[in-house]
């Protein structure tokens, strides 16, 4: 009996490496690994079976719309190349303001969560009253920045960096604050300085969550800019988006989402990549 | 330092932090007007008492447009969540639509979906209905991404634990995961709430009939005469949203009074 | 007569004395710790021994200057806590492994000597020679989370050692793992005192690991902590996994557990 069961085990393990060798066939790599998965290939498929509906206006006669209201795909991208220019610059406008706000709004309030956790018993009001910034509709401040920078792009920088830094005011503050007992006890037992415990040890744990506020941010940070133009603006994706939908121009409306879109999806994965250049530690 | 202690002392902090910048403001304020005589101080930073009393004088309209605003973006909040959490269950009970839409709603997050409120209203041409709509896709997003969360990071053990009492998938649901996926429903809508009043205002910026944000254009439009009235109306946009944030707080205590974090005994040392 | 002058009186490492120590709540007190005394004596193992919340980790956190006592003294070498822990004397052993995940293992253990300001060369030759003592050399490239939990507490010991602290303390440091690794660390516990020479004070609920490393164990009992008895434990300086199997081993099993029983009457 033994030897059989023995035998039957080891021709087990064969059939398995066997199927493992298979496993690695060109054909398999296609049909099953990775081109043919379900999570590629639906949404692949879903997303031109609804570009082809766009094109043949089905949308349009189930809910009764028409061209000048709801453009077609391929008169949007249309639009795009003969604006190509103009779209260009006023994507690098928009994206200055965007940056420039994101970078400051982010470091602001990594500064204003520091300064807080350094003084947790008069700091955490202050993150909460800050954290209320988040609840406050952009359009509300675009006026007042306008009032005090002008219609240039100095005021939308200013909108984009408010509304970029409660996001990180609230998480860094959280990241610098939720540490075990256990690593703090640790730290005072080999009677480490209080700058050593912030750089070895708040700083580094702080790393995950202050990449979860930039994630956040980044389509806050177009959102601030684009609503900040719709306001008082003579440049910009947003003023363009606003100004061609008054005119009626709506394939040139579309093109400035487009776009906007693009950044936003461009400028998320930057950020991702950042993310894991940055913490090598949580996913090798 | 019991817990409740703790709390207390965090609101103290938070209304001392509070009176503070009122203080910084009305300080700031009077450096303005009264020190360095800047133009138009009165647009650009007036007194906050000033305000106040304003807002005290105008309450029926504010109230009255205010509310116009805040009902309509509450509408289109309950049609998106309500949405929301449909399309979260649907995908996660078939896999299929899963698969299909997921990346969509992923992206999402990363475009500024908002950007789309000016075409809605080009398309629909109708205010409170675009109002509606543009509310209740902004909300749709963060509620469907979060919901789907909660229902995928169920803990294994305890499905398996349902499993073994043979629950029918259906009572699965009701009686089990739509409430372990309650915390990330209102951690989206907290997300929602105050963007659906952005989207009302918006669109009422674009050009609707009335509203908070057709009160802040046409006070913007006369300048330093309606400077008090303009920086009132800001105000009351700000309220309206932490007030819809602050509302779906209390819902959640309510609803997922469960939760930990709502009653920490044990005080860390 | 003679041997009476080969007799040598054991230095005293560590001396509590009339130790209390009251947790103040809001609404009521939590005596932890009453009239706690003893002293642990220089390469001697100690163990803490009780069920839980009778105030081993609290006791234990007293002598590391991690709290302090409501009345009664705590000296360490002579000196109080403090002294201790600004001399950097204190080697101490969570449970928890609290390795920092973003240091590989080689950093985790460099961290208290880069806190003490030390130099890049001291730190990595004294790491490397730590990690040769709790044999990780193979491993000191990889971050603590692609490592075993046995593992990881062997590196949070390298790294409690690796400031030469006179006393090492330790808070049930393998409670979380299996009982194979449990074993495995405990003769390499051995090993690390025999080549060390360190004073080990050791909290534990496990009886038979009381046992197998301790030369004495102190008994506590909980509501309000105090000490219950003390046991020797003769079984030699250096033990072999075999005297788990001896009838002295399970004697002082026997002996320690009835002290639990006729106490949970
Ligand atoms: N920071 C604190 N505040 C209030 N009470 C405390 C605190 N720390 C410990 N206690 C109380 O002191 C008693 C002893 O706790 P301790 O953690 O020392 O027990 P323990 O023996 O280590 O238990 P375990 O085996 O579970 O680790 C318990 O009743 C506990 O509730
Ligand atoms: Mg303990």
């Amino acid at each position: 009996m033994k030897p059989t069961s023995v035998n039957s085990i080891e021709s087990k393990q064969t059939v398995e490496a066997e199927s493992k060798l298979k496993k690695i066939t060109t054909y398999n790599w296609i049909f099953k690994d990775y081109l043919f998965k379900k999570s590629v290939i639906f949404p692949v498929v879903f997303g031109i079976v609804f570009l082809f509906f766009w094109e043949i206006k089905v949308f349009h006669m189930i809910f009764n719309l028409e061209l000048y209201q709801l453009p077609t795909p391929i008169t949007i991208v249309q639009s795009m190349i003969e604006n190509w220019l103009t779209l260009m610059f006023y994507s690098a406008y928009t994206g200055t303001e965007i940056l420039g706000g994101f970078i400051l709004g982010s470091l602001l309030g990594w500064i204003i969560a520091m300064l807080a956790s350094l003084f947790p018993s008069i700091g955490k009001g202050g993150v909460t009253v800050i954290a209320s910034l988040n609840a406050i509709p952009i359009v509300a401040l675009s006026p007042i920045m306008n009032n005090w920078f002008g219609d240039g792009i100095g005021s939308r920088i200013a909108i984009v960096t408010i509304s970029t830094m409660a996001a990180m005011v609230v998480n860094a503050y959280k990241g610098f604050q939720s540490i075990d007992g256990n690593y703090l006890d640790l730290m005072y037992s080999y009677a480490s300085r209080k700058s050593q415990i912030f750089m070895l040890l708040r700083f580094k744990h702080s790393l995950p969550y202050i990449f979860a506020a930039l994630r956040i941010n980044v389509s806050a940070s177009i959102i601030a800019a684009l609503v900040g133009e719709f306001f008082i603006s003579s440049k910009g994706l947003g003023f363009l988006l606003s100004d061609q939908i008054q005119i009626g121009n709506m394939p040139l409306a579309w093109s400035c989402i487009v776009i906007a879109s693009l950044m936003g999806i461009l400028f998320y994965n930057a950020v991702e990549v950042t993310e894991r250049l940055c913490i090598p530690w949580k996913n090798s | 330092m019991g817990s409740l202690a703790k709390r207390q002392n965090h609101f103290v902090s938070t209304l001392l932090w509070m009176i503070f910048l009122v203080a910084i403001w009305e300080f700031t304020a009077w450096i303005l007007h009264s020190v360095v005589h800047i133009n138009s101080a009165e647009t650009k930073w007036p007194y906050f008492h000033d305000l106040v009393i304003n807002i005290f004088q105008n309450i029926p309209v504010l109230f009255e447009q205010g509310s116009i605003t805040f009902g309509k973006a509450a509408q289109g909040f309950i049609i998106g969540t309500l949405a929301g959490m449909l399309l979260a269950l649907i995908m996660s009970f078939s896999k299929s639509v899963k698969y299909t839409l997921s990346p969509y709603i992923i992206s999402s997050q990363m475009i500024p979906v908002i950007g789309l409120a000016p075409i809605i209203f080009g398309i629909l041409r109708d205010p409170d209905l675009s109002r509606i709509v543009t509310a209740g896709y902004i909300t749709f997003f963060p509620v469907t991404i979060n919901m789907l969360q909660g229902l995928e990071n169920i803990k294994p053990q305890q499905l398996e634990l349902m499993r073994s009492y043979a629950t029918p998938s259906w009572k699965m649901y009701t009686k089990f995961k739509i409430i372990a996926a309650l915390p990330n429903l209102f951690s989206g809508m907290k997300i929602a709430a105050p963007l659906a009043v952005t989207a009302s205002v918006v669109v009422e910026l674009m050009g609707a009939p009335n509203g908070i944000g057709v009160l802040m254009l046409s006070s913007l439009y006369y300048g330093e005469a309606q400077a008090h009235m303009f920086w009132s109306v800001i105000l009351i946009c700000v309220f309206i949203g932490i007030a819809s944030f602050i509302f779906i707080l209390l819902l959640e205590r309510i609803i997922t009074s469960w939760q930990p974090e709502f009653h920490r005994e044990r005080n860390e040392t | 007569m003679d041997v009476k002058l080969e007799y040598e009186e054991p230095t005293v490492e560590v001396s509590v004395r009339d130790v209390d120590k009251v947790f103040k709540g809001k609404d009521k007190e939590v005596t932890a710790l009453k009239q706690v005394s003893f002293n642990v004596h220089k390469n001697e193992v100690v163990s803490l021994l009780g069920p839980s919340g009778c105030g081993k980790s609290t006791l234990l956190r007293l002598m590391t200057d991690l709290l302090q006592p409501t009345s009664g003294s705590i000296s360490i070498e002579g000196n109080d806590p403090k002294y201790a822990r600004l001399q950097r004397k204190l080697g101490i052993i969570f449970q928890t492994t609290t390795l920092f995940e973003w240091r590989n293992v080689k950093e985790n253990i460099e961290l208290p000597l880069e806190i003490m300001g030390k130099s890049k060369r001291e730190r990595s030759e004294t790491a490397l020679e730590m990690l040769e003592l709790v044999g990780l050399s193979k491993f000191m490239k990889q971050y603590p989370r692609q490592l075993s939990g046995g593992m990881q507490q062997r590196v949070a010991i390298a790294r409690a050692l690796s400031l030469d602290p006179p006393i090492l303390f330790m808070d049930e440091p393998f409670s979380a793992l299996d009982e194979f690794t449990k074993e495995k660390l405990h003769l390499d516990l051995m090993e690390i005192k025999r080549k060390t020479k360190k004073t080990i004070i050791f909290v534990t609920h496990s009886i038979p690991e009381a046992v197998f490393l301790s030369d004495r164990i102190i008994v506590l009992s909980a509501h309000p902590g105090r000490i219950h008895s003390i046991f020797e434990i003769n079984l030699g300086y250096d033990r072999k996994p075999e005297i788990r199997e001896t009838k002295e081993f399970f004697d002082y099993i026997t002996q320690v557990r009835s002290c639990f029983y006729e106490e949970g009457d």
